[in-house]
């Protein structure tokens, strides 16, 4: 009888054998765990954003009252009255109300026109990858066009059709930003769709349905929360950008409608572009910061 | 024992370009996506409120019933959609992009007149993109986590966040006004221009901000994609192979690293035409740069919707051809593509 | 019989868990001029690092955390990166695994020779030209012009990996190191290229490491072999000496788990599996990393690490073999 020297032929484990590695985590769990562990970006980005949400939250409270009210002198500089910490603009509005006020537009909008976008590219992304052939053909030509059109220009002819009331610009936001989401998604459902578990899954006569939505939805969101928060970011910078021009709804006062209307003063009084400038910046950077370090953390091992 | 040979049939290097049947294949795919602009400047004209006609009439001071179906049969406007569409598609083929009344001019002379400045405009921004862009981005992957590192990651982002109508008014307000170094804007000086070359040096002069504030953030998403290209790059067997070949740094850095890193740059920048064009509308109007991107502006102060379609058109076309240009030129840089 | 290349108690650590841990330890090897030494292990044992440790190629993060490492005599271990240069490519080069992902792929295969000659001698680019003809020859490929014209793309698998190793021999270093040189490769192709390595080096007396994890390429070409399991060398004896008979558990079980040929008569003979699994990096306790799953562990084999053991042949470092509780070696069927 031939015999293996100094090895036990066998299926029975020793005692030592080593450890199995770990069942990998839930997709989302890490996420929540310690935020101590946040990369710093991310720590940031949330910590500004939260100060700015806030901040728009209370604005009520903060600066009840129309913010286009005509309050007090005009070309008032900031930090000549107590009472007016930011000073007043050229129709003698404040500005600290103004910026509080345009807070919640620039972050509402920016918002619901991620959501927007998200759903939408989402939806086509999905859709494209998995059943692929000509519904991905088509798919993707719907994404190139609104790919090669450019956005803002799509945006502005949006909102002159249907006007400048809020949930319009939302809309315009939304309907021309998606395709970014489109491609991500689709990229990770045709991966995923080769992965054993949903194959699995389909053999096993699960409908379609129930395999995007259990398998590989809850796998492809890593990305699009990245994408989101980037998306967030130019939705606000869009928005700005057209207050600018002067689509903006003309009931609600907003950090872009703010330096559109002080352009005559630019020369004598520069702070009042420069302060709601720099509100822009602080809200799209934060943004930016938040995708960054979400994109870095979900990279050392949160979600799949 | 037999030797067999290791060599493959195909392993034989054929050096036979496949350019021309990549090409008709770009263009023809190019087809469906023209036609789909088309049809959506087409729908947006239907959305867009008012009759043209009603808007015809009132310019020519009303009219009888009689006038306005007769304007009504010779535009179309009685006929189903289809037909409608058909009718639009050969007027744009043709050249007719429709008439701007407010304007009192066609569409087409409008955007022709215009579209000059644009197209300076965009090549000097990306130029300044690219320029800026790939040294920082590159700078910071050779100083990867050392101070000019995250100084330029801070710079990009603050860049970045800024919009650009807020940087063009900034960089106007320190360099054309603070220290007159630079016009204020428009595109040449009104008077005291004799000959050519002092005509292209006044444009240049106007150019700079513009140029500069259009391509300040297209330099910071370079700066960052260079960056992450390189680092990649830096990490992948090939460079390893450079490495142990006892090459110097700059050799590898140059040949080896940032050589590779720029093809996919290169798509990128096909990506982002459409926001470069996007970004003229706000900087020409800042600059009063008279371009397309003012145009644009202008038609949508005037709820001139046919200008805007045409502008829709136009732009939709112009980022199609340059992604077109965008894959060639990626096929010639990428021997992978270009030889089979 | 000189040296060439030695280390001695070479340990690597690696980033892990926010921490470091040793994905080597406590290595000794030795080859000398014209001998071929194999490494040898499973996946993950630290063979690959050994080998870009012994470049000073180790990845950024991954670094040397105790030994010493020398290199035809002056000591290497903590040399700049700029010393190191002029050694890479002119004393010692290497061969990597995956031909095609070691080529520049936008770069020519003549441009990557050149570049290579012209890294240590300033010959000019007509003669470098011609020397890199000249090398292609060497290394057996058919039609050397075309291939120096040719992107690495457009030629097979073996050919690269020939292109490969004309760029590591083309300053006749006295080391060459091959990661796995056929692995990629098919059947057919890797005894050629491992014939190419042998006569290259019969000509020119440089000292061959090849890692691997193919028992029967050690067979055929090695001189001498270090087999390594979970970071540590478990045996380093002559190939010979080795193949007659192992004096260590996991070698033997190595051997015993390659498939067998049926038997005339009888049953056909189980495929014998070794139990249990590697231990990742860091994860083994201070006795010997393989008693978790060897049939002869003792308790003592858990709590404390083995001492080098002097036999024939080279070294083995078990408490088994030293105990002498390892029967008469036996002779493995091939």
């Amino acid at each position: 009888m031939k015999t293996t020297e100094g090895i036990a032929v066998s299926a029975v484990a020793r005692p030592h054998a080593p450890v199995l590695p770990a069942a990998a985590p839930r997709p989302g769990a890490k996420l929540w765990r310690g935020w101590a562990a946040w990369p710093l970006s991310l720590k940031i980005g949330t910590a500004l954003l939260a100060l700015q949400l806030a901040v728009a939250l209370l604005a009520g409270w903060l600066y009840p009252g129309d913010p286009f009210d005509l309050a007090g002198p005009s070309f008032l500089p900031p930090g000549a009255d107590p009472q007016f910490p930011l000073g007043t603009d050229i129709m003698g509005r404040d500005i600290a109300a103004g910026l509080v006020h345009g807070a919640r537009v620039s972050l509402l909008v920016g918002l619901s026109a991620t959501v927007i976008a998200t759903v939408l590219g989402t939806t086509v992304g999905l859709l494209a990858g998995y059943f692929g052939g000509w519904v991905d053909h088509l798919l993707m030509r719907v994404t190139e066009l609104f790919q090669v059109i450019p956005h803002f220009l799509f945006a502005i002819i949006l909102v002159a059709i249907m006007g400048s009331q809020l949930p319009y610009i939302v809309l315009a936001i939304g309907v021309t930003s998606w395709t970014m989401v489109a491609r991500l998604v689709r990229a990770e459902t045709l991966a995923l769709r080769e992965r054993d578990y949903v194959k699995i899954c389909q053999v096993m006569g699960g409908g379609h349905a129930r395999v995007i939505l259990t398998h590989i939805l809850p796998n492809a969101f890593a990305p699009v929360i990245v994408a989101a928060s980037v998306l967030t970011a130019l939705a606000v910078l869009t928005e700005a950008g057209l207050a600018f021009l002067g689509m903006s709804d003309s009931n609600r006062i907003s950090w872009g409608g703010m330096i559109g209307a002080s352009r005559e003063a630019l020369l004598d009084a520069p702070y009042m572009t420069l302060i709601p400038g720099a509100a822009i910046v602080l809200a799209v950077a934060a943004l930016s910061l938040i995708g960054d370090g979400l994109a870095q953390h979900l990279r050392r091992g949160g979600a799949s | 024992m037999a030797r067999t040979l290791s060599i493959d049939a195909d392993a034989a290097p054929v050096a036979r370009t496949r350019r021309r049947p990549y090409v008709l294949t770009r263009v023809l795919q190019m087809v469906p996506t023209l036609l789909l602009i088309l049809l959506t400047a087409f729908v947006l004209l239907q959305l867009a409120p008012g009759d043209m006609v009603q808007v015809l009439a009132g310019e020519a001071g009303g009219g009888s019933p009689e006038y306005l179906a007769r304007l009504r049969q010779s535009f179309g406007l009685d006929q189903p959609l289809h037909v409608q569409f058909l009718l639009y598609m050969r007027n744009v083929l043709s050249g007719n992009l429709g008439f701007s009344f407010r304007n009192n001019a066609s569409v087409t002379a409008l955007i022709g007149a215009r579209l000059g400045p644009t197209l300076l405009l965009a090549a000097a921004g990306l130029a300044v993109a690219v320029g800026i862009g790939v040294s920082a981005g590159a700078l910071a992957a050779a100083r990867r986590g050392r101070p000019v590192d995250r100084l330029i990651g801070i710079a990009a982002l603050l860049v970045y966040a800024t919009p650009g109508f807020l940087l063009g008014i900034g960089l106007m307000l320190v360099f054309a006004v603070a220290l007159p170094w630079l016009p204020v804007g428009g595109f040449v000086d009104a008077y005291g221009v004799e000959g050519p070359w002092a005509h292209a040096l006044s444009v240049a002069r106007h150019l700079v901000l513009p140029a500069v504030t259009l391509g300040a953030l297209h330099a910071a998403i370079y700066a960052r994609f260079t960056r992450g290209a390189m680092l990649e790059v830096y990490g992948q067997d090939h460079v390893r192979t450079a490495r142990s070949k006892g090459l110097s740094a700059g050799r590898i850095a140059l040949r080896h690293v940032l050589r590779n890193a720029l093809l996919p740059l290169v798509t990128v920048i096909g990506m982002q035409t459409g926001a470069l064009l996007s970004g003229a509308i706000l900087v020409e109007t800042v600059f009063a740069w008279p371009g397309l991107g003012r145009l644009a502006f202008e038609a949508m102060q005037q709820r001139d919707y046919n200008l805007l379609a045409g502008l829709i058109l136009c732009s939709g076309t112009l980022v199609v051809l340059v992604n077109l240009a965008v894959d060639l030129l990626y096929a010639v840089l990428d021997p992978r593509v270009r030889l089979k | 019989m000189s040296t060439v290349l030695k280390a001695r108690g070479l340990a690597i650590s690696v980033p892990a868990d926010g921490g470091r841990v040793e994905a080597v330890r406590g290595l000794d090897l030795q080859v000398a001029r014209g001998e071929t030494l194999a490494i040898v292990g499973e996946s993950g044992c630290g063979k690959s690092l050994t080998a870009l440790a012994l470049a000073g190629l180790l990845p950024e993060g991954v670094r040397i955390a105790g030994g010493a490492i020398e290199l035809l005599g002056d000591e290497v271990t903590a040399l700049s990166e700029a010393a190191w240069r002029t050694r890479r490519g002119r004393r010692i080069a290497m061969v990597f695994q995956d031909p095609m992902a070691a080529l520049n792929p936008v770069l020519t295969v003549g441009e990557q020779v050149v570049e290579t000659i012209l890294a240590h001698r300033p010959v000019g680019a007509r003669a470098a030209r011609e020397e890199a003809l000249a090398l292609l020859a060497r290394v057996k490929l058919p039609q050397p012009a075309q291939c120096f014209a040719a992107y690495p793309h457009q030629l097979s698998g073996g050919m690269r990996q020939r292109v490969l190793i004309a760029i590591a021999v083309a300053h006749r270093p006295e080391v060459l190191i091959a990661d796995e040189p056929t692995t990629a490769l098919d059947a057919t192709v890797q005894a050629e290229i491992l014939a190419l390595l042998q006569g290259l080096q019969r000509e020119s007396g440089m000292a061959l490491v090849i890692i691997t994890h193919d028992l029967q390429l050690v067979a055929r070409w090695a001189d001498r072999v270090t087999v390594m399991y979970a970071g540590r060398a478990v045996e380093d004896r002559r190939a010979d000496a080795l193949l007659e008979g192992s004096r260590h558990p996991y070698t033997r079980a190595l051997m015993a788990a390659r498939p067998r040929r049926r038997p005339v008569e009888g049953p056909r003979p189980r495929l014998a599996e070794i139990p249990g699994r590697v231990p990742p990096p860091g994860q083994t306790g201070p006795g010997c990393a393989f008693a978790g799953r060897c049939g002869l562990a003792t308790a003592r084999c858990e709590t404390s690490s083995p001492d080098a053991l002097r036999l024939a042949g080279g070294t083995v470092w078990c408490h088994a073999a030293a105990e002498g509780r390892l029967e008469v070696p036996m002779a493995v069927a091939a």
